[in-house]
């Protein structure tokens, strides 16, 4: 079952209809006892994706500057060299970043996620198929609106 | 007679013992003693139901609920004692219930009759009999727990209304623990809906009442990766 959770209360859940429970109690079973995966992303791939980024950055305005020979505003072109690069690595420091939390989180913490897939498999794919603005505003829903209060949902990316 | 009184002894003590075979051995016994009997007649074909095959469960499950308000009607008019007629008439519930369990856990929609009305007259008849005893209240309470639909509000509600006339038997007050319990983690699970919304702060209010009857009791989280409490 679907439930729009951007408009509240649109969707009335009836608790008492047998395809609801059914398909909560099959969601419940399947969401206790789901595999977790536990991918290799360590801190240390982490902060060097992050030092990968600061360095290119960098080293594009180093570049940009030397070229151009900019002397005034050369603060300018960091911090354009610093937004481009974020662009460019953003999708890839966060995919590494949830890889990591799923490398460290407790099972405790991981199974109360209540949705199918869990909230970082969905981060993680949402991130692949959609640009970073996109999948922020989707991860952000999932999190805030879908996952907790409507009870076990399934929301494929 | 002699004969029936052994084979009926032999009976209850292996249905007492969860003795299945046994149980429907000597109740068969009894039923070839005394064909009328009409507690050999109900646990007869309460074995055979539970010993037979799925196919066949939903038609034996029928043909035994509705020779139980005979069954109940002979009991009450035999010479047994009242404390007699009292524990069968409560066995007979309880083998109801392991029925209805049975088949609705192995062959559900096989059965046609209605479990609900059936049980409505067995408490009926009892209650004229004996008068409001723990134990039929026990058995009317949790037959009203588990048929009679309700909003959250409205099970916390049933839960204060047993509170208020059972809160010193714990047999009874058991029930309205455990529904309390049961929607205190509905109200967690689902807090976001217009049901749990409407019973805002009654999960907190409640954990705090069960923890007066079992200080064991955790209130569950509110589910979620991030639930803000």
């Amino acid at each position: 079952m679907r439930i729009n959770t951007r408009k509240k209360f649109e969707k009335e859940i009836d608790f008492f209809s047998d395809e609801f429970q059914q398909e909560q109690k099959r969601l419940e079973t399947y969401i206790k006892q789901r595999p977790l995966p536990r991918p290799k992303t360590t801190k240390s791939v982490v902060i060097t994706w992050v030092l990968i980024y600061l360095l290119v950055a960098f080293l594009l305005a180093a570049t940009v500057i030397y070229l151009f020979k900019i002397t005034k505003i050369q603060w300018l072109c960091y911090l354009v060299s610093y937004i481009v690069c974020a662009l460019f690595f953003s999708k890839t420091i966060c995919i590494k970043a949830i890889e990591c939390y799923q490398h460290y989180a407790k099972e405790e913490t991981r199974r109360k996620c209540v949705c199918v897939p869990s909230c970082s498999e969905y981060s993680i794919a949402v991130l692949k198929k959609y640009h970073i603005f996109k999948a922020l505003r989707k991860i952000r829903i999932r999190l805030l609106n879908t996952c907790g209060g409507y009870g076990y949902v399934h929301d494929e990316p | 007679m002699e004969n029936r009184n052994k084979y009926l002894l032999l009976a209850r003590r292996a249905r007492e013992e969860d003795n299945s075979e046994d149980a429907k051995r000597y109740y068969d016994m009894v039923r070839t003693e005394d064909p009328d009997n009409a507690e050999a007649k109900f646990f007869y074909s309460y074995y055979r139901l539970m010993d037979g095959t799925v196919g066949e469960a939903g038609s034996k499950y029928d043909a035994m609920c509705k020779g139980v308000n005979t069954t109940i009607s002979l009991i009450l008019e035999s010479d047994a004692s009242d404390e007699e007629k009292k524990a069968l008439v409560l066995a007979i519930l309880a083998h109801l219930e392991k029925a209805r369990i049975a088949i609705v856990n192995n062959a559900p929609g096989s059965a046609s009759v209605n479990i609900q009305e059936i049980k409505k007259s067995i408490f009926a008849k009892y209650i004229e009999a004996f008068g409001e005893d723990n134990d039929i209240m026990f058995e009317v309470y949790r037959f009203k727990k588990d048929f009679e639909s309700r909003s959250m509000k409205e099970k916390y509600e049933f839960g204060d209304e047993i509170e208020s006339k059972f809160a010193s038997v714990p047999q009874i007050m058991a029930l309205a623990l455990d529904l309390w319990k049961k929607c205190v983690a509905e109200q967690q699970t689902y807090y976001n809906t217009r049901e749990a919304i409407e019973c805002k702060g009654m999960a907190e209010k409640y954990a705090e009442k069960i923890k007066k009857y079992d200080p064991t009791y955790v209130m569950p989280k509110k589910a979620g990766c991030i639930s803000f409490g």
